[in-house]
């Protein structure tokens, strides 16, 4: 169910920035927002713990970088064919990429990975 | 109450500083290992992840349109139409069995088309008004996929109807 939600918003999201449908961008966004999710010591994670917060940041840091030069490049490839949409790239920011993983599941994606910290039970959810 | 509100996978004034570095360029220097697509021929699974790419010949719409805008303004709309209806009726886009992704892509394409060309409208909408129900529940259709798949404001009304029904009679010329 979480595969399924996340791929119609993966469809969103390239609809909003008109991304020429093409599994190689999905591809490229479904890496991106897996690299957002990525934690080395899962369980080891507590809710608002400063390392989580720390892994968080890097990860939404690399996973803005690669949707950007995921747009960056399907917007070259449209140039290069002399036509396109927008006169610039579209950018996302960290602030907006983060509210869109918000609606795509990744808090509770997050907290499932971290269900077994003894202090982090269904109850807090 | 939840510790896990459907919200911000990091507090807003992280997300305000991350916001400020990213448009300071703090980003643009980061190095991020590429991609790696898989090959079909070596994947496990033998799936052809490819099969939502357009084709390499002339179905490829951005190509298709490219080359439309190379000709004279009084051509462009008749050799579109031809092809648009050629492919599809063939179907030869690749999922082009698949009508949504056939009507985005298509959207996609005259929307970049009209953009970049500047439609007089006038003709197109004249065309329109001359068909009744039918077409206007097939334009109806076409607008409901515009709103929702492109940014709020991107075209006004008249422009999306300009839009809509020049696919409308693409579809509909003869070859």
């Amino acid at each position: 169910m979480l595969f399924r939600s996340v791929c119609g918003q993966i469809e969103r999201f390239s609809e909003d920035y008109c991304v020429r449908p093409s599994t190689g961008f999905n591809l490229i966004l479904f890496r991106a927002m897996s690299h957002a999710m990525s934690h080395p010591s899962a369980d080891k994670l507590v809710p608002g713990d400063r390392w989580t917060q720390v892994i968080r940041e890097k990860n939404l840091t690399e996973s803005v970088k690669r949707v950007n030069t995921g747009l960056k490049d399907d917007h070259e490839a449209y140039r290069r064919k002399g036509l396109t949409v927008f006169p610039k790239p579209p950018v996302v920011d960290p602030q907006t990429l983060s509210s869109w993983y918000s609606n795509w599941g990744i808090p509770y994606t997050l907290f499932a990975m971290g269900t077994k910290d003894a202090n982090w039970g269904i109850e807090d959810v | 109450m939840s510790k896990f509100d459907n919200g911000p996978i990091l507090d807003e004034s992280t997300l305000l500083r991350m916001n400020e570095e990213f448009r300071a360029g703090a980003y643009d220097q980061l190095e991020i290992s590429p991609v790696v697509r898989l090959d079909p021929k070596s994947d496990p699974f033998g799936m052809d992840y490819e099969w939502l790419e357009p084709s390499r010949d002339s179905t490829d719409f951005v190509e298709l349109y490219a080359a439309v805008l190379s000709q004279p303004s009084s051509e462009r709309r008749r050799i579109a139409s031809a092809a648009v209806r050629r492919t599809a009726l063939t179907g030869s886009l690749a999922g082009g069995t698949d009508d949504q992704v056939f009507q985005k892509w298509l959207g996609q394409g005259f929307v970049g088309l009209c953009h970049e060309a500047g439609p007089t409208g006038v003709e197109l909408l004249a065309n329109i008004r001359k068909d009744t129900e039918v077409l206007s529940e097939r334009v109806r259709g076409i607008l409901t996929l515009f709103r929702e798949t492109l940014p709020k404001g991107s075209f006004t009304s008249e422009e999306e109807i300009t839009i809509a029904s020049a696919i409308i009679h693409a579809l509909k010329l003869p070859q």
